[in-house]
């Protein structure tokens, strides 16, 4: 390279740099330029431009009388991370651990496990908890992660507004209406674990009044580590495309289409020597595939009414040696809101939702019908009194429901806010929730375990029990936020937890099965599913956002919780145990910007010791490295679990071998037209 | 400074056939990125006043309130987005007559206007009798919400998402004799 050449290289570098430098500094204040430009677009490209206004999601987490937090789309690119569940380490409060490479448990206030059956989650307005286990399967999980709007947990009881099983709080996924996914955005990269992903969306307009986008994306993800270092063989890989439709045939009326399909594949460990089997089980793959559509159709009658009625179906497919599953939803849901006698800010909804299911018998489960039909019919009322108007108000409700399971199911709850100043917001709540069964606490046929001794085969089996009934919850909660200014929020919330007729198993008589042919005999020693333990829980999650200059943002978070389990026997339920669920956790989330276009982003996480599943207690900590060298392409580094080689998160559930979180990077470029 | 004395440095060691094609060109290619950039967001007064500047433009007034004097534009309850419009029309005219920007802040201050503006909180105290004898004296009445324009406004000027979109009761304005555009009635909401 010659001289002149790198002299002219040099200086438009230089040039770029400075130009980036002092742009981005006097951009925002200059509001004779901003005219300057308005001035000169037409009417059409006036409707086309985006506001900056106080977001719905600052206004939500500012005025609600719930424990809420919201992870915006913001914090979604900042985080790096790549994952809907990992996402969810940043709310504060919430307990989320990796099983294995593509297992979670998640769970808020306690009661976390592989299946954790009181945290209900949602994707735009569509439940994706399993009733099969009640919990979600979080490896079938997954969306274009640019495409979210935001993600709002609520921890606490939701059942008043949500249904049953929003027992320690819900999660709401939210994607970007289609006018807001306009262009083309492309993105690929890769690491040591992420070992390749990539994806695009591409969004444009139907006629005048629609607008629609349409993505794919996919990824691989390598296996953890086991204990021991080797590799766990739990690798995953999926794939998914979907689209959505806004359309806006008139000011009062809105139509949104939108649906998703997925295939992929997940690979766990789980050791079991099923009977009539030599060889045990040990690696397997399960494969899943699945699809859903969502209809809604919204209508404002006024500023304060609003009608919304929506439609989903819902098919997923489920394919492993131990369990083979057909599942089809459909749920037609109605709400109206609107305000009455100036005072009363009323909402009502019915829904009706129905699950079909087909589960063939296989060596580990046997189901017992093999198909079934369960109908969900629910209505609620819930009426929000404005006692001074602006300062306080108490909002009333109760959902009503019926069920297949445990028939019908009332869930009130009582809240209070005060608002003293505009900066400041107290509440508390009391509300009763409930965990219905699932079809398996009521149908399933589980061989636990087999044990040979000498011509007898003993065999364990988890037996459902129809007359199992729901689990409930009475929580007293109570908060208080305070936000001075937009630049430093600070959030708590307490809460006191009483729960009964937790699930657990009784051991019942044995049955004897004489061999017809030879021996062994069979020997069936059940484990009947019933309604047995109380347990109290109670706790603190604190949370707060300091903008700490104009290019520093920070956020903190700390939670306390305990449990107490009324009883004196030893218990073995991996979700009841107190010293399953991590005491102290914290996190401190670090966003920079850089001059030059760099973010220099990072996050700490520390987890306190699992003692029941031999899980130390863990710090975490990652970092991202972001880079926009021009206005449409941005780059980014990304280094997770810098602190150690691996760790675990929580401990192997019964065949299931939990493995170990390694250190790991990947980069990624994204391209934006 | 130092960035000065080096490109004088270099101004002098290269000449000027250098400047043009080592800092000049991709300075042009960089100022030329800059409307880009200002695409990134505004704030809803910004948006709105540019709407209420366009909005004179394609609306036709009937010949009797189309005298000779001022154009005037009234605000009511919103002195950002005046003064925003304010500068907007600053040194413009309309059909030879000059502009008139006026903030006001009550309803009793409300006078002979082309354009009357009411911001959203003051929607209520704007009743239905008085938009009616507004829009006899051929008003246009621009609002921001569904409920003012059922109420009797003429264009409103509508958050919907992350958008302003126009929106506009022909029927209400066609009565009084006040017509619009075909241009804007192609990417305005009919209501």
């Amino acid at each position: 390279m010659n001289g002149k050449i790198l002299w002219r290289v040099g200086w438009t570098f230089f040039l770029v740099l400075a130009w980036l430098a002092v742009h981005s500094t006097t951009h925002a204040s200059n509001q004779d330029n901003h005219l300057l430009y308005l001035k000169n677009l037409s009417i059409a490209q006036l409707s086309s431009l985006e506001v900056t206004s106080v977001s719905k999601t600052e206004e939500k987490m500012s005025d609600a009388d719930a424990a809420i937090y919201v992870i915006t789309q913001e914090d979604i690119r900042r985080s790096g991370l790549t994952s809907i569940p990992e996402l969810l380490r940043m709310v504060p409060g919430l307990q989320v651990a990796h099983i294995d490479g593509n297992k979670w448990a998640i769970s808020a206030r306690g009661f976390n496990a592989w299946y954790s059956d009181k945290l209900l989650v949602l994707m735009d307005g569509r439940s994706i908890y399993t009733p099969l286990f009640s919990g979600v399967n979080w490896n079938m999980q997954d969306t274009f992660l640019d495409d979210i709007d935001r993600i709002e947990v609520i921890r606490g009881p939701g059942a008043t507004l949500w249904g049953a099983n929003a027992v320690n709080g819900v999660i709401n996924i939210i994607t970007k209406k289609a006018q807001d996914t306009q262009g083309g955005l492309v993105k690929a990269g890769g690491g040591n674990l992420e070992q390749g992903f990539g994806g695009a969306r591409y969004g444009g307009t139907i006629g005048e009044k629609g607008w629609y986008r349409v993505y794919a994306k996919y990824f691989n993800r390598a296996s953890f580590k086991t204990r021991s270092g080797h590799d766990a063989n739990d690798d995953w890989e999926m794939g998914r495309c979907g689209f959505r439709m806004d359309f806006y045939p008139s000011l009062n009326n809105e139509f949104t289409l939108e649906g998703d399909l997925f295939a992929g594949q997940s690979s766990s460990f789980l050791a079991f020597t099923p009977p009539g089997r030599s060889v045990p089980f040990d690696e397997i793959s399960e494969d899943q595939n699945g699809g859903d559509i969502i209809g809604s159709f919204r209508h404002h009658f006024s500023e304060t009414s609003d009608l919304k009625i929506q439609f989903y179906f819902d098919r997923t497919h489920r394919y492993n040696p131990y369990i083979k599953e057909t599942r089809n939803n459909f749920d037609l849901d109605i709400q109206h809101s609107f305000v009455a006698f100036k005072r009363h800010h009323l909402i009502w909804g019915l829904e009706y939702r129905l699950t079909h299911d087909n589960l063939p018998r296989t060596p580990v489960f046997i189901f017992d019908p093999k198909s079934r039909t369960d109908n969900l019919f629910s209505g609620f009322l819930q009426d929000q009194i404005s006692i001074i108007d602006k300062t306080l108000d108490i909002t009333l409700g109760t959902k009503l429901e019926h069920n297949d399971y445990s028939g019908f199911e009332v869930q009130p709850s009582f809240r209070i806010r005060y608002k003293p100043t505009i900066h400041q917001l107290f509440w508390a709540a009391i509300s009763r929730a409930v965990r219905t069964p699932s079809r398996a606490d009521h149908d399933m046929n589980f061989t636990l375990q087999t044990l040979n001794v000498g011509p007898v085969q003993n065999i364990m089996l988890l037996r459902g029990n129809d007359d199992f009934g729901s689990e409930k919850l009475l929580a007293y909660e109570a908060g208080y936020r305070f936000a001075p200014g937009r630049r430093y929020s600070f959030d708590i919330s307490l809460f006191y937890n009483v729960y009964r007729d937790l699930r657990t198993n009784h051991i019942g008589e044995p049955t004897q099965i004489p061999s017809l042919f030879a021996s062994p005999n069979i020997n069936i020693i059940p484990l009947n599913i019933v309604n047995q333990y109380h347990e109290d829980g109670y706790g603190l999650e604190i949370s707060s956002q300091i903008g700490m200059t104009k290019w520093w943002k920070l956020s903190l978070s700390y939670s306390w919780l305990k449990l107490l389990l009324h009883t004196s026997k030893q218990v073995n339920d991996i979700e009841l145990k107190e010293d399953n669920i991590p005491r102290n956790q914290f996190s401190i989330r670090s966003y920079m910007d850089l001059p030059a276009n760099i973010q220099f982003d990072a996050m700490l996480f520390h987890v306190d010791t699992l003692n029941g599943l031999d899980v130390p207690g863990y710090t975490r900590l990652d970092m991202r490295l972001g880079w926009n060298p021009i206005k449409n392409l941005s780059l980014s580094l990304k280094l997770q679990n810098l602190l150690d080689n691996r760790h675990p998160e929580f401990g192997s559930i019964g065949a299931l071998r939990a493995s170990e979180v390694p250190r790991s990077f990947y980069g990624k470029l994204t391209w934006q037209f | 400074m130092a960035i000065l004395g080096k490109l004088h440095g270099f101004l002098r060691q290269k000449g000027i056939s250098e400047l043009k094609e080592g800092v000049l060109i991709p300075l042009v290619i960089i100022l030329g990125l800059s409307p880009l950039l200002a695409l990134a967001s505004f704030k809803p007064v910004e948006i709105k006043a540019a709407y209420l500047y366009n909005l004179a433009n394609f609306v036709h007034w009937p010949e009797t309130t189309m005298q000779d004097g001022d154009f005037v534009m009234e605000v009511l309850g919103n002195p950002e987005l005046a003064r925003n419009l304010a500068l907007l029309t600053k040194g413009e005219k309309l059909e030879g007559r000059n502009i008139i920007v006026r903030s006001i802040n009550s309803v009793e201050e409300i006078h002979d206007c082309q354009i009357l503006f009411v911001d959203s909180s003051r929607e209520q105290e704007v009743s239905a009798r008085l938009l009616e004898k507004l829009a006899q004296k051929h008003t246009l009445i621009v609002g921001n919400s569904r409920g003012f324009l059922q109420k009797g406004a003429m264009v409103g000027l509508v958050l919907t998402g992350k958008r302003i979109i126009i929106a506009i009761n022909t029927r209400l304005a066609e009565r009084v004799g006040i017509s619009f555009s075909s241009k804007l009635l192609k990417v305005a909401h009919k209501y």
